[in-house]
């Protein structure tokens, strides 16, 4: 089962939805999609669709899933960071009104760097999802970085 | 100390979540969008849910306006945090003007220029935390938080 997951953010991101169409027409995709589309409006046919997960069957879907195709938000990059499932981000664009601005790009451009698999096309995601990778990109130290407020604060 | 924690729902109430260890031990008030997420989360907590899209949106910044002054008047935090994004604004730039102790974390997803939220409330902030080396050299009152990336 893939697991494609695009935040909570207002702004649909339908260009993702349309390669993920594309990839089941010409046949790359076989298996079972669940869909978590937020504010997306034109979904392929055929996938199991949410507009949002409660948390607890996100978690499930998570340990579930073969492959993890997520947007590069905040929410997904923390995910991430936590599991061992391997993935696949595909960042927002505000040419096609998909986020206020361009900050998930430079994010994919610095995250790319690191080796994490960035889909910029459909061809992308077709290579990735044939070999998916493993990849434990951020460990933000969150626990150093509390003590620093606590520290600072109080 | 009392702490007021302001953040949108998604990944900037996740990311706030992160830094648990800091605000756990204090009193403190929660400012966000009542999610299905968030509202389960935060069960226990004091929240006062705000007015939700801000994005470019001038309706809900004046509707958050006054309820940043309703609540600021009625909880006077000692410090206000937030982790972005619109909604942060009208609550800290007031925050500051009351006499609280404001501080902006960046999310880890601003690489190379701050969020319009963060520059709106910089003059008005005790501190701004960034995640990125390339993002802290533009900004130079920007302080690095020590993350780190890795791959394997």
């Amino acid at each position: 089962m893939i697991l494609v997951t695009v935040g909570t953010e207002q702004f649909p991101f339908n260009r993702l939805m349309r390669w993920i169409r594309v990839l089941i027409d010409r046949g790359f995709i076989q298996e079972e999609i669940v869909v978590q589309y937020g504010s997306c409006t034109d979904l392929p046919a055929g996938v199991i669709s949410y507009s949002l997960l409660a948390q607890d069957r996100f978690q499930e879907l998570i340990q579930q899933a073969r492959l993890i195709v997520g947007h590069c938000g905040e929410g997904t990059v923390i995910l991430l960071g936590a599991t061992s499932t391997p993935y696949i981000l595909v960042p927002r664009s505000q040419r096609f009104g998909e986020h206020v601005d361009d900050h998930q790009i430079e994010l994919a451009v610095a995250l790319a760097q690191v080796g994490v698999p960035i889909a910029w096309s459909p061809g992308d995601l077709v290579r990735f999802l044939a070999l998916p990778r493993s990849c434990s990109p951020v460990t933000v130290s969150a626990a150093t970085f509390s003590q620093r407020l606590k520290n600072r604060f109080g | 100390m009392k702490i007021m924690l302001i953040c949108s729902a998604g990944g900037h109430f996740q990311s706030m979540l992160e830094i648990h260890s800091f605000w756990e031990t204090h009193e403190r008030v929660w400012v966000t969008f009542p999610t299905a997420t968030t509202k389960a989360a935060l069960e226990e907590e004091k929240v006062y849910w705000a007015w939700s899209p801000t994005n470019r949106n001038l309706h809900n910044l004046l509707r958050n306006f006054f309820l940043a002054c309703k609540v600021l008047f009625q909880e006077r935090p000692n410090l206000v945090i937030s982790t972005g994004a619109g909604v942060a604004v009208p609550f800290l730039i007031l925050a500051k003007i009351l006499g609280s102790q404001t501080v902006f974390i960046e999310l880890f997803t601003r690489v190379e220029q701050l969020s319009l939220s963060a520059r709106l409330v910089l003059p008005f902030l005790d501190a701004l935390y960034v995640h990125w080396p390339q993002l802290q050299v533009c900004y130079p009152r920007a302080e690095l938080i020590p993350s780190y990336l890795k791959s394997s």
